[in-house]
C-alpha cells in the first residue's frame, strides 16, 4: 500500500511538472519565441507545420496533464483514507473482541 | 376405555389425571426386567493377575518447548507496511480530502474570476512573456483544479459514508 501511495504521488508530481512545462513551451512559442516559416519552399512549410503541430499539441496537452497529476494526488490521499479507515475498523474489532 | 375414575387401564395409572394410590394399585411392569448380575465369589479364590509392566525407558530428555510470544496489542504492534503509511497514522484523510477539495475548487473559482475580469484579455495582450505565461497558466489551471477539487470532495464524502456504516 505504501508503495502505491508513493507511486501515485510520484506520478502526480511528474504529470503536473510535464503539464507546466508543456504550457510554458507552448506559451513561449506562441508569444514570439517562434517565428514563421523561413521560406515558401515546400520543405520549409512542412517543417513549420510540424513544429506548429507540436506546439499546439503541447498547448492542448498541458491542461489534461495537470488534471491527471491532480487526479493521482487525490487518488493517493484516497488510498491513505481507505487504509486509515480499515485500520480503525480493525482496531475497533480487536477492542470489542478483547472486551467480550 | 377409561373407568369411572377416568383412569385408562391400558396405561400406567400413576401418570394419568385422577390417579389415587389408595384406589389404583401401581401398574405392573409389562416385561420382567432382567436382574443385573452382581459380583459373585468364584470358587478357588481370586484368579491370578498379570505382572505389572514397568514403563519403557526414556530415550532422551524432553526438549522444553518455547513459550509462545505474547499477542501484540494494537498499540504495541510494530508498524508494518500497511499499518504505518508514511508515518501519518493520526491524520484524518477523509477530512483532508474534503478540505483539500474545497480549497482546490475555491482556487479554481478565483482563477476563473481573475481570467474573466482581466481586461488585458480583451483590450490588448501583454508584452511580457512571463505575464503571458502566468495568464495562460491561470486559464489552463482553473479547469483541472475545479475537477480535482470536486473529485476530492466526492471521495471524502464517500469515505465518510463508509466510515459511518456499522
Amino acid at each position: 500500500m505504501r508503495a502505491r501511495v508513493i507511486a501515485l504521488g510520484a506520478a502526480a508530481v511528474v504529470f503536473v511538472a510535464l503539464g507546466l512545462t508543456a504550457s510554458a513551451i507552448a506559451t513561449h512559442a506562441f508569444s514570439g519565441g517562434w517565428d514563421g516559416p523561413t521560406s515558401v519552399l515546400e520543405e520549409d512549410l512542412i517543417a513549420w507545420q510540424q513544429e506548429r503541430a507540436i506546439y499546439l499539441l503541447l498547448n492542448d496537452a498541458a491542461g489534461p496533464l495537470i488534471t491527471a497529476g491532480l487526479y493521482c494526488l487525490v487518488g493517493a490521499v484516497l488510498v491513505l483514507a481507505i487504509a486509515h479507515l480499515l485500520r480503525e475498523r480493525a482496531q475497533r474489532a480487536s477492542a470489542s473482541a478483547t472486551a467480550s | 376405555m377409561a373407568d369411572d375414575s377416568g383412569i385408562d387401564p391400558r396405561y400406567a395409572a400413576q401418570f394419568q389425571r385422577g390417579y389415587d394410590p389408595a384406589v389404583h394399585p401401581p401398574a405392573a411392569p409389562t416385561e420382567a426386567t432382567p436382574v443385573a448380575p452382581g459380583p459373585a465369589r468364584l470358587a478357588g479364590g481370586p484368579q491370578r493377575t498379570a505382572e505389572r509392566v514397568p514403563p519403557p525407558p526414556r530415550l532422551g530428555e524432553p526438549v522444553p518447548t518455547p513459550a509462545p510470544p505474547p499477542a501484540p496489542t494494537p498499540e504495541a504492534a510494530a508498524p508494518t507496511d500497511d499499518e504505518a503509511p508514511l508515518g501519518l497514522r493520526r491524520l484524518r484523510f477523509d477530512l483532508v480530502l474534503l478540505v483539500g477539495g474545497a480549497v482546490l475548487v475555491a482556487v479554481a473559482l478565483v482563477l476563473w474570476w481573475g481570467h474573466a475580469s482581466d481586461q488585458a484579455n480583451f483590450y490588448g495582450g501583454p508584452v511580457d512573456a512571463t505575464t503571458l505565461y502566468l495568464q495562460t497558466l491561470r486559464y489552463q489551471l482553473a479547469q483541472p483544479l475545479f475537477l480535482s477539487g470536486v473529485l476530492a470532495v466526492v471521495a471524502g464524502v464517500v469515505v465518510q459514508a463508509i466510515r459511518r456504516m456499522p
